[in-house]
């Protein structure tokens, strides 16, 4: 009887395609990966977190830089690093707010347990040590109408946001050429620096060229890549060397992308330029 | 005696894995994504079809039928109107003559279904039976004398009262409400651009609000603007509610709550959508995709995207279960996404 029964049972096994052979209590206990499964629905680990929410006073700065970051949401947390290396979930926390008094890269990254690490953000934020007063600036042509303010935002020290519509900190173009005409104190010189959005969404491109003359002398220029595929808004600051002197005036000559490159919805026309500060140094 | 009991222990052990091979799995954790009441999981394979056969380009909104059938307005041409059942399984398509298809309204007249399309290409809007035949076209408002040609009118959405009015948002063109009759007659015409309370930048959504039994009012979003306009329904502006960081498409209105997809939030980043959800005060109590709402001294805090489920949700539609159905633009041609309330 035993027998048989033993038997109907290893018929109904095999019929199943069941493998006869003893299971471990282990394995009952912890079942092999290839055992997971999914519902129907999203599960951990597949969606990824959006970036951080960052704030900064200024990325140009004095005496001292505070960046503010936040996730919006619970049980995250943001970690962040200041030598250009990737976060990871272990490096420093970022509490809700960061202070620094040097020159730096700082990468901010976000982290959930139920979601993919966030994109990295990362603010290059630089330490004005012999920044060269200027008296003022002139620009051909005029910025946009909706986009303007005074020339003077360009050497007040105070940075915009990515948010550019609001606030009247940039000055938006869309030129082929931008020149800029600088007074400063007589100073010794060695690098101009422009402080520029690049937001591909809003048709905001970097230029392609910065000329910078003295007395109609080229001085130095500074070349660009163009992008070859769509940046998310970031703000960037491209630094010209100058053979280094004493200097009252230059010319800045701007030259944006011929046109917005092929593989951009706006493709062949004109893009725009947006700038927020000029600094000597 | 060991042989047997080898065989005994390998038989009933095959036993316990023919008969409970289920029981062998770990499963992966769901996501939850929303605030407070109002939490969801996400079915991203809910609408997805064989695009060979049934492609979307945008999908724009979403509606439900009294058969309970969801249908999804794109505007691909081989199938503007896609429906299926709550499941996501296919049932029927139709339209291919609505290559600019936006605003998708459904309204009972009679005990009947009717939809109102609004065509962003042809300029017009159309009325249609639930099967696709066409009853009757508004053509731009000439008679109206604020527009030129039919070019500068771009209507986004209608919204339907329940004696037949129609009201249509021009969110795309002019900016300007137009309502007419339910004979398509042209009985008033307010708003346009600008920056006024009673203007808007951009009329993208319109629907009708009877929460409140004492007045029946209009509720239009002005996406650029981040705020959600209430309106008397002779076209007198009441409230402005702010969304700041959130570009709202259009309301809906389910039970005592608003949902309105969220195209983009914070510096209208790609892809940085999620959906808004208003309680019966109009307060932002769940955002799904959205970081936690907050609100210090009465204000709502600025708005911005928390995970990536959405990239550019256009409509959501809301069933009988609380359940969401969302419509995304220029998101990769995807299908729509469920998420199902917890």
């Amino acid at each position: 009887m035993r027998c048989c029964l033993q038997l109907f049972v290893m018929l109904i096994c095999a019929s199943w395609g069941c493998k006869v052979a003893p299971i471990a209590d282990a394995d009952l206990k912890s079942p092999p990966s290839e055992y997971r499964r999914m519902s129907a629905y999203a599960p951990q680990g597949l969606i990824q977190l959006s970036t951080p929410q960052v704030a900064v006073d200024s990325s140009f700065f004095v005496n001292q830089c505070t960046i503010a970051a936040s996730s919006g949401t619970a049980d995250t947390w943001i970690t962040y690093t200041i030598d250009g290396s990737i976060p990871t979930p272990q490096s420093t926390l970022l509490g809700p707010m960061l202070q620094l008094q040097s020159s730096a890269t700082v990468n901010i990254r976000a982290f959930h347990k139920d979601y993919r690490a966030s994109e990295i953000v990362s603010l290059k934020i630089r330490k004005l040590t012999d920044r060269a007063h200027i008296n003022r600036i002139s620009v051909d042509p005029a910025p946009a109408q909706q986009y303007s303010a005074s020339t003077s935002i360009l050497y007040d020290v105070l940075k915009g946001t990515s948010n550019y519509s609001q606030g009247g900190r940039w000055l938006g173009f869309q030129a082929d050429r931008i020149t800029m005409d600088i007074t400063c104190q007589g100073a010794h010189l060695s690098t101009l620096t422009l402080s520029i959005l690049e937001d591909h969404g809003s048709w905001i491109f970097a230029p392609q060229e910065i000329q910078v003359f003295a007395d109609e002398e080229p001085l130095a220029s500074q070349r660009l890549e163009t992008p070859v595929t769509a940046h998310s808004s970031n703000t960037q600051m491209i630094e010209v060397t100058l053979p280094p002197s004493n200097y009252d005036r230059l010319r800045v000559v701007v030259k944006a992308l011929d046109s917005i490159p092929p593989w951009h919805p706006g493709s062949g026309e004109m893009p725009w330029f947006f700038v927020d500060e000029v600094i000597l140094e | 005696m060991l042989r047997r009991n080898f065989l005994k222990n390998t038989a009933l052990s095959s036993l316990v894995v023919g008969l409970s091979p289920l029981a062998m799995y770990a499963h992966y954790k769901d996501i939850i994504i929303g605030h407070g009441t109002h939490r969801y999981k996400v079915d991203l394979n809910w609408g997805a079809l064989n695009s060979s056969f049934y492609p979307v380009n945008d999908c724009h909104e979403m509606v439900q039928d009294a058969k309970g059938r969801i249908l999804l307005l794109t505007n691909h041409t081989k199938n503007n109107v896609i429906i299926y059942d709550k499941s996501g399984r296919l049932l029927e398509v139709w339209g291919t003559e609505f290559p600019g298809a936006h605003g998708l309204t459904l309204k009972d007249e009679g005990g009947e279904d009717f939809l109102y399309i609004c065509d962003n290409q042809r300029h017009e809007v159309i009325k249609t039976t639930i099967d696709g035949r066409i009853i009757m076209v508004l053509p731009y408002p000439k008679e109206s004398g604020k527009y030129e040609s039919a070019d500068q009118y771009v209507p986004t959405e209608t919204a339907i009262a329940d004696n037949g009015d129609i009201y249509v948002a021009d969110g795309y063109g002019l900016q300007y409400i137009m309502h007419y009759n339910a004979q398509g007659e042209l009985l008033n015409i307010f708003g346009g651009k600008g920056e006024g309370d009673q203007f808007f930048d951009n009329a993208h959504g319109i629907c009708i609000d009877d929460r409140d039994p004492s007045a029946t009012t209009l509720l239009i979003t002005a996406r650029a603007q981040n705020k959600l306009k209430r309106f008397s329904l002779q076209g007198e502006h009441l409230t402005t509610y702010d969304l700041p960081g959130s570009y709202i498409c259009r309301p809906v209105i389910h039970r005592d709550h608003v949902y309105l997809a969220t195209i983009w939030s914070g510096n209208k980043d790609q892809g940085s959508g999620y959906i808004s959800i208003l309680d019966k005060d109009n307060k932002l109590i769940s955002a799904p995709g959205g970081i936690q709402p907050i609100y210090e001294n009465g204000l709502l805090q600025p708005m911005s995207q928390a995970v990536k489920v959405f990239h550019h949700p256009h409509d959501v539609c809301i069933d009988e279960d609380d359940n969401l159905y969302v419509a995304q633009w220029n998101s990769g041609k995807t299908y729509p996404i469920k998420l199902e309330r917890v």
